[in-house]
């Protein structure tokens, strides 16, 4: 590939779309909550426990949207050696870290009065305890690693890795036939509760991407001030070493 | 404790998750904007085309 390099600032005007999108998450998650709550009828198994189904599930999805950006984001830095890919790649990570920690929560929260237990070594619990292990490691890689170069390549290695152990949890269920139900999805649960569930879903997507976006953002901004400070700090040295 | 217990938990500690998560990023995101304006001119970014 040619060694040509085009050059880039950051703005450190916000993208007008940020302050809309947070707005929207935050209104379709009230929204879509209210609508669960109001629409669906009690579980014939679970009673009105079913109804933690409507941010539990949408919490993992989303988890798995973003492992699925790690994934992007990292494939894309190793093959263009683009910074961008790199920040973006971690961004989602943060994100994939939140969400699968809310979801392991959400799990545990459901799982005492349906199971009886706070805990225990299923599949899925176990595989998604691996996931959110893998991911607290990429970024503390990245807190841990000064070189940009470096930090971004391991990165990058380890967010792919992650992102690989997701078909391992999303699939840990039919593999391994333990505690954990089979995935819910619109196909897979009763139609009283598929619509909740869609809803449920795109807000937290709306909340997801916001996410992203804002952290996104800050990383642009703190890699051009940390620049900034590198420029000056070596001006400063040639000027006094001649 | 009964059902309606554990839904009000998990309701609420996924609007303190996600709530708390997005101040911090908003907080993250202000303070790294100040610092970009405080900021010396730097060399742009580069990125391979």
């Amino acid at each position: 590939m040619a060694e040509r390099s085009n050059t880039q600032t950051v703005s450190p005007e916000r993208p007008r779309w940020l302050l809309p999108l947070g707005i929207a998450a935050l209104l379709a998650l009230a929204a879509a909550q209210i609508y669960g709550f109001t629409t669906s009828p009690p579980d014939r198994d679970m009673g009105h426990l079913q109804k933690i189904m409507y941010v539990h599930v949408p919490a993992a999805w989303n988890a798995f949207i973003a492992f699925f950006v790690v994934l992007v984001g990292s494939v894309l830095y190793l093959w263009k050696r683009d910074e961008r890919y790199d920040l973006l790649a971690a961004a989602a990570a943060e994100a994939a870290a939140v969400l699968t920690a809310l979801t392991l929560a959400l799990g545990s929260i459901w799982g005492r009065p349906t199971w009886g237990v706070w805990w225990t070594w299923d599949a899925r619990l176990t595989s998604t305890a691996v996931l959110l292990v893998i991911i607290v490691g990429y970024l503390a890689l990245r807190a841990l690693t000064d070189d940009a170069d470096r930090r971004a390549r391991w990165s990058a290695a380890v967010g792919i890795l992650g992102a690989l152990n997701v078909p391992i949890v999303y699939m840990s269920v039919r593999w391994w036939r333990t505690l954990h139900q089979i995935q819910s999805s619109p196909s897979t649960v009763d139609s009283a509760y598929a619509w909740g569930l869609r809803a449920n879903a795109i807000a937290f997507l709306l909340a997801l991407i916001c996410f992203i976006g804002l952290r996104y953002r800050a990383a642009r901004l703190e890699r051009l001030t940390e620049r900034a400070v590198e420029d000056r700090a070596m001006e400063e040295d040639s000027a006094v070493h001649g | 404790m009964d059902e309606w217990s554990y839904i009000r938990a998990a309701y609420a500690l996924t609007w303190v998750t996600l709530g708390s998560y997005a101040i911090y990023l908003v907080r993250r995101m202000l303070a790294a904007e100040r610092s970009a304006r405080m900021a010396p001119p730097s060399r742009p970014e580069e990125h391979p085309s």
